[in-house]
């Protein structure tokens, strides 16, 4: 049954709720104009009685008769009251039977009830009505029926109040159509969704270019489609990749070992294939590996383990084990510490990092190039910096470079597996820090350790 | 009396608390220098190459060992 549900529909109530306080408004206003119509009316009413008094009642009295007897003859409707009486209260003429108890002397236009000889009968009425005492002691009253200006009144609520009902009815419907038309609409987008979910990555949820809201959401969950499409495709291609480069050495070790079974003869050409077979099962085993430690530190395992430590002595040591390298290839290897500086964080991770880091610069370093390490201060960050003298990265490889098993064309020769700088990214990442990749000549590379903010929680225990 | 570095001393240390013993270079990485990540470069071969520049003079039997495909191992023995 559909009905309660779009009765229950949010829309719906919505439109409920502006319908009625559209109805409430539009009483109150009606009210107002009602009101105000007959105070107008009204207060035209009295002026004209008023005006009429003072004129009848500045004639010389001989006239006043026969100006009331023609006031009440004009009187096509029967709606005005006149009456001319004596000091005594007898009355002279008009059609009152008798002065209006209720009416004061010489006052404003005010509401009497008077009697009123009818063919159907007696009856009060009330009216308006003014008395002035007049020359001879005489009183003169003037007035009229209040009742029609209030017929007017009525029909002028009438209308207005027979515009309300229609306005309200429209209001709800309108309620009800935009009510249906967003649950088709979320119907729709649902749909779409579960093929999306199905696999269908490549659907996306129709908006057409307006700017109403649920256009601005269908284009940002498209863009957030779009997002996952590429990562799940970089994945897929990752995992291509992975498959790849696990298999290489295998395969090499696979066809050494055959090779060596056909045809080492003595026991030193059998060790040599075993040596080189080993050789590429370590550079498997060191790719698997470093696939753990990466998918450890991206599930936040180590996070508990942080600490305080101390870059400047951190720093040394990864310069102490690179040194002996560098001086291989009579690079110059620097180290630059301003001040000894601590950061929060997992000493053996960032030490892998930086490691690698190193590792790269003394790697991408021509002969008798120079690679510095520094540690300095910025504006509310610590900042680790290595620098090489080689080319540096270019500005399209910078957007690559972080990715798994990306190894730059320059260095495929060289033994890595490329994994170095999408494990510095990792680690930097856990640790809430950043990593910077400068381009252009020399390659440069920082890593901008922001300070722990003022109320911070201190870190987790060791689990 | 030989002149060793402190990275070159703690090499030495660690390889004669495990005389005798083979040890491989993820070993000596991660114990040395705390170093997990299994890097490409011959970081160990490097150290190791210096030290025994140092400790195995010319004329001497060579005491650090380098096994082919596995590691290295110190013998204190003939």
């Amino acid at each position: 049954m559909r009905q309660p549900q779009f009765i229950r529909s949010t829309t719906f109530r919505w439109a409920l709720a502006v319908a009625g306080v559209l109805a409430i408004f539009v009483i109150v206003l009606f009210g107002f104009i009602y009101w105000k119509t007959d105070s107008y009316l009204i207060e035209r009413s009295d002026r004209m009685i008023a005006r009429q008094l003072h004129y009848v009642a500045a004639l010389p009295s001989v006239r006043q008769l026969d100006a009331i007897a023609q006031h009440l003859e004009q009187d096509s409707r029967s709606v005005q009251y006149a009456g001319l009486f004596g000091p005594d209260g007898r009355k002279i003429t008009g059609n009152l039977e008798k002065f209006p108890s209720d009416l004061k002397m010489n006052d404003s236009v005010q509401s009497v009830s008077v009697l009123r000889t009818l063919p159907a009968g007696p009856q009060t009425r009330v009216i308006r009505a003014i008395a002035q005492r007049v020359s001879d002691g005489n009183a003169l009253v003037i007035g009229r029926e209040v009742d029609e200006t209030r017929e007017i009144s009525h029909v002028v609520g009438q209308a207005l109040a027979l515009g309300l009902l229609p306005a309200f009815c429209l209001c709800l419907l309108a309620g009800a159509w935009l009510s249906m038309r967003a649950r088709m609409r979320v119907e729709e987008v649902n749909q779409r969704v579960q093929r999306i979910i199905a696999g269908n990555l490549r659907e996306r949820l129709p908006h057409r270019n307006v700017d109403e809201p649920f256009s601005k959401l269908a284009a940002i969950v498209n863009g957030m489609l779009d997002e996952m499409e590429t990562m799940i495709h970089a994945l897929a291609g990752v995992g291509n990749d992975i498959a790849h480069d696990l298999r290489t050495p295998l395969t090499r070790a696979r066809l050494t070992l055959e090779r060596g079974r056909t045809n080492a003869t003595s026991l030193e050409q059998l060790q040599t294939v075993v040596d080189k077979a080993i050789a590429n099962l370590d550079q498997s085993l060191s790719i698997i590996t470093a696939l753990l430690r990466l998918a450890e530190i991206e599930n936040s395992r180590r996070s508990a383990a942080f600490g305080s430590v101390p870059l400047h002595e951190m720093l040394r040591e990864v310069s102490d084990i690179y040194e002996p390298i560098a001086e291989n290839k009579n690079v110059d290897l620097r180290i630059e510490i301003a001040h000894p500086l601590t950061v929060l964080g997992d000493r053996d991770l960032l030490f892998e990092a930086v490691a690698n880091l190193v590792d790269n610069a003394v790697k991408f370093a021509p002969e008798g190039g120079k690679v510095d390490i520094e540690l300095i201060r910025g504006d509310d960050n610590t900042i680790v910096r290595v620098t090489d003298s080689g080319s540096g990265i270019t500005e399209q490889e910078r957007e690559v470079v972080l990715r798994r098993f990306y190894r730059s064309e320059k260095m495929r020769s060289t033994p890595g597996v490329g994994l170095g700088l999408n494990l510095v990214a990792a680690i930097v990442k856990l640790h809430g820090f950043r990593l910077v990749i400068h381009s252009g000549p020399g390659g440069r590379m920082e890593i901008i350790c922001p300070d722990p903010r003022p109320s911070r929680v201190a870190p987790a225990t060791k689990t | 009396m030989i002149d060793l570095l402190p990275r070159e001393f703690r090499l030495l240390e660690y390889m004669m608390q495990r005389s005798d013993q083979l040890l491989t270079r993820a070993m000596l990485l991660e114990e040395v220098w705390n170093y997990k990540f299994i890097p490409a470069t011959n970081l160990v071969d490097v150290h190791m190459g210096r030290l025994r520049h140092k400790v195995d003079g010319p004329g001497e039997a060579p005491m650090i060992h380098n096994v082919r495909g596995s590691g290295f191992i110190l013998r204190t023995g003939p």
